[in-house]
């Protein structure tokens, strides 16, 4: 009789260990050893999976749980069977509670055969609801945590602690059927949040990848969409890299004696440091404090964006790496320290005799921007004029380099050094990082500057921001008006509306213009070559347009500009997305029909409230007029009383005497005088500054 | 969520005009039988749809029709801001002739952008969602799988305008964005914002 290490009963059934790692055990059944037990115990619930294979003839097997211990099969104790016909192998796969089983492999009409049974069982230690997650702690390195999901369990949760912000890595492997995965932040108020989700189809492996992951508490969910399947989750939290890992991410560096601390390894095999050199520089670069290999590079970063190494240390081991480069050409360096094997910290040390005293030696590469900068700024700032000029030399050769789009980027970041106005820092931060508005310019497609871009475009997105030259869509015929920005000092008479349909704009500009004109003196700024850049409140924050002094058949008809200017500014201003909603452009189209708490707080920044009158008291109108709150009526609910409908009014002034509201026409003529009464027949909406 | 497949058999209605035509060919059924099949199916078209509904949707399946889920998304592309701007107007606004069935929920998403590539990159938004931040609830607004094509080192905003005809239904508000980046779907949210009503 062949091999037979497993007892014929359950008393002398051969005693496994099941780990999560399947096993085989191979014997043989006939008709001389009918069958062979094995025995188990699992001490948490656990998937079992259990296959007899390589069968010559027909065995089946049963999976036995001896509930009562007499150490028979009594009815109700086999918990399955598998009996295919012929040597089809048999296959058991079930979730099991913690305790004592048995497997019972058995032939079949006298057959005779060896077999291979393999098995294992893979332990729920995970909950199934976030109140019961499986705490774990995550490290650098790499930890697997075998389980499963199925149809009986559905969900695994795991909970784990960041005390510092830390880069995720999370993989979901060896799976056999659809599982997916997803990490969840908790908040303060218990809620959850799902800040990543990997959900592949079939039994692809998932990943989710999140940098700079806070410090708190989370929760890994692995959840089942189709079948029963093991999985293995991996997980590790990095530090948080500082440094970056390619060259457009390098960290920017000065030489200097400073030592940097950092690391590279697996997760983070490259760290970049990028500086400025002059002419005839020196250079010396070393790492030291390895604990395992890592190598040097010094690399040139030219204008299409390619490099070129220029010096380079590769020493075995963890001996320290050193380059000496002499004579160096003017240009954007970078610093490569790259694992070679293993993970290690490093220190850094740069130095060089290239040592300027000013900010643009140290950060502007491109030597015609550098010697336009150091020009322009000597008196202590970059004017408009100054910065329209910088944007000009940096199309030389009519493109605009990597080197040179990094050094306009470095410049606008650096605002405040160079003593920038408002108005031309986010003008300038338009032309360099881009703006909704900038997909269009005189209705052509335009883009956003990149390394790359043409002269003409970028002479078109200077026309765009600083110059006024991309006007407002009209069917009107612009013409130039040499009329002044203000005649007569700032008043609500200046203010007669044309053909767009935006009385609520101009009604809001009237009160402005009547309570409070310094905030449309403040509005313009005359920029001394026939343009001005026009103010307006985004949330609170300043944002401009430019515009010129051409202005289309129905502007205003006013002796003086600011009226059409400022009409024709929040036409430009439409297409940047946030003043207007969906679907505007660049045209006085854009600007018709609107609400005036938007205005005001777009043209003052101040913040506004719209009441229906007939929710207030006469005397809080009167208090409201007699105040020096911008002040406006609205009217949509019918018209009477002199009173137009769909229209705005400015409020203008209260008669005691007649106990009439004065409301100011927009169109100029027109006016109404209303009662309190008449007001509320009309169910007008007040809307007002709140200060 | 323009990618999101339903894992469901063969559409209802394609079943429906087969067997309608296998009826006719045999031309052994009166129509009143006809009319009683045509019960019979159109109920059991009900469960099966009301059943769909209730199966998970996905995912990143291989075969994909949408051109948005066969676009690939370059790493390399750092969302740096996301802000929304939420407002309901059920009055008209002022200076325009009234219409009627006109949208009265806006939401603009504005999202920053960095291409780090020294290449030309797309950035594939699975998703915008709209929701309520005091229940999660998921507000009326429908948007689709986008694209954003980005040049070498381009910094970009790009603004989405959602619009509805029914507006909020409660307070305050956030985005949330789906996008993929390489083989991952991230997510990225704006801050809450409340809702602007008039």
């Amino acid at each position: 009789m062949p091999i037979d290490n497993a007892g014929n009963t359950l008393g002398t059934a051969r005693g496994l260990t099941l780990t999560s790692n399947s096993q085989t055990f191979g014997d043989w059944v006939g008709t001389l050893d009918t069958q062979d037990f094995y025995r188990f115990n699992l001490s948490n619930r656990s998937a079992l999976n259990l296959a007899v294979d390589t069968l010559t003839a027909n065995a089946d097997v049963q999976l036995i749980q001896d509930r009562n211990n007499n150490g028979a099969i009594d009815s109700g104790e086999v918990i399955t069977t598998s009996a295919r016909t012929g040597t089809s192998a048999e296959s058991i796969v079930r979730n099991l509670d913690a305790g004592r089983y048995f497997i019972r492999v058995y032939n079949s009409a006298n057959s005779e055969t060896n077999y291979n049974l393999k098995v294992f069982a893979t332990p729920d230690l995970a909950g199934d609801t976030t109140a019961t997650a499986r705490n774990i702690t995550i490290g650098s390195q790499t930890t697997t945590y075998s389980d499963w999901v199925s149809s009986l369990d559905t969900n695994d949760y795991y909970r784990f602690t960041l005390n510092e912000s830390r880069n995720l890595a999370l993989t979901l492997t060896n799976l056999s059927a659809d599982a997916d995965v997803q990490v969840l932040r908790l908040n303060s108020d218990n809620t959850t949040t799902s800040i990543g989700s990997s959900t592949n189809g079939s039994s692809a492996s998932e990943t989710i990848n999140i940098n700079n992951l806070s410090a708190g508490n989370y929760f890994v969910q692995v959840y089942r969409y189709s079948g029963d399947t093991s999985y293995k989750l991996n997980l590790s939290a990095a530090p948080q890299d500082f440094t970056g890992n390619t060259v457009v991410t390098a960290r920017d560096i000065i030489p200097s004696s400073t030592t940097i601390r950092e690391f590279v390894g697996s997760g983070d095999t490259n760290d970049y440091f990028r500086f400025v050199l002059g002419d005839n520089s020196n250079l010396a670069v070393t790492v030291n404090g390895l604990t395992a290999n890592a190598n040097l590079q010094i690399l040139r970063l030219n204008g299409n964006g390619s490099t070129t190494v220029v010096g380079s240390s590769t020493n075995a081991g963890n001996a320290a790496e050193n380059v000496n480069l002499t004579s160096l050409t003017a240009g954007r360096y970078l610093v490569r320290v790259y694992q070679g094997s293993g993970d290690t910290s490093f220190n850094l040390s740069v130095t060089s005799n290239y040592a300027p005293s000013d900010w643009a030696g140290r950060n502007i590469a491109d030597t015609g921007v550098l010697t336009k900068v150091r020009s322009l700024s000597a008196d202590g700032s970059l004017s408009r004029s100054d910065m329209i000029d910088i944007f000009r030399d940096a199309k030389d050769g009519n493109t605009v380099d990597v080197n040179e789009l990094i050094d306009l980027r470095n410049i606008v970041a650096n605002a405040v050094g160079f003593n920038m106005a408002d108005h031309v820092r986010v003008l300038s931060n338009k032309v360099v990082n881009g703006d909704v508005a900038n997909a269009k310019y005189q209705g052509a497609t335009l883009g956003n500057l990149y390394a790359g871009s043409t002269g003409t475009q970028m002479e078109n997105l200077i026309g765009k921001w600083f110059l006024g030259s991309d006007r407002p869509a009209t069917s009107r015929t612009y013409s130039y008006n040499s009329a002044p920005l203000f005649k007569d000092g700032v008043s609500i008479t200046d203010i007669k509306q044309g053909a767009v349909g935006d009385c609520y704009y101009l009604a809001t500009l009237a009160s402005i213009a009547q309570e409070k004109p310094s905030y449309i003196s403040d509005m313009f700024t005359d920029n001394g070559d026939n343009t001005y850049t026009v103010r307006f409140f985004n949330n609170g924050v300043a944002d401009y347009v430019t515009v010129d002094k051409y202005l289309p058949g129905y502007a205003n008809a006013s002796q003086e500009l600011w009226v059409g200017l400022a009409e024709k500014a929040y036409a430009q201003l439409a297409e940047s997305g946030w003043s207007r909603g969906a679907g505007q452009t660049n045209s006085y189209a854009s600007i018709e029909g609107g609400w005036m708490d938007y205005v005001i707080r777009q043209v003052t920044g101040l913040s506004a409230t719209s009441s229906n009158v007939t929710s207030m008291t006469k005397q809080q109108l009167i208090d409201l007029v007699n105040s020096n709150k911008i002040l406006t009526a609205g009217f949509v609910n019918g018209a009477g009383y002199g009173v137009v409908d769909s229209h705005a009014y400015t409020v203008q002034s209260y008669n005691s005497t007649t106990g009439l509201f004065r409301l100011n026409n927009p169109w100029g003529t027109t006016h109404a005088e209303v009662t309190w009464e008449q007001l509320n027949s009309l169910q007008a909406y007040i809307i007002s500054s709140n200060s | 969520m323009g990618r999101l497949i339903v894992k469901s058999s063969t559409p209802c209605r394609i079943d429906f005009i087969y067997i309608l035509q296998m009826i006719n060919q045999k031309k052994f059924i009166f129509v009143s039988s006809k009319i009683l099949i045509v019960f019979f199916i159109a109920i059991a078209c009900f469960l099966q749809s009301a059943m769909a509904v209730n199966k998970p949707v996905k995912k990143n399946t291989v075969n994909k029709t949408n051109k948005c889920t066969t676009m690939s998304s370059n790493q390399g592309i750092i969302v740096k801001t996301v802000s929304l701007i939420a407002r309901e107007e059920k009055n008209p606004p002022i200076g325009t002739t009234v219409k009627s069935n006109v949208n009265i929920g806006f939401a603009s998403v504005f999202l920053s952008l960095e291409n780090q590539n020294l290449a030309d990159a797309n950035f594939v938004i699975k998703s915008i969602e709209i929701r309520d931040i005091s229940n999660n609830s998921l507000q009326d607004f429908k948007s689709s799988c986008q694209t954003v094509k980005l040049k070498p080192l381009e910094n970009s905003t790009v603004a989405f305008h959602l619009t509805n005809k029914t507006g909020y239904k409660m307070g305050k508000v956030k985005a949330i964005i789906k996008y993929q980046l390489g083989q991952q779907i991230k997510v990225i949210e704006s801050g809450a914002v409340g809702v602007d009503k008039k």
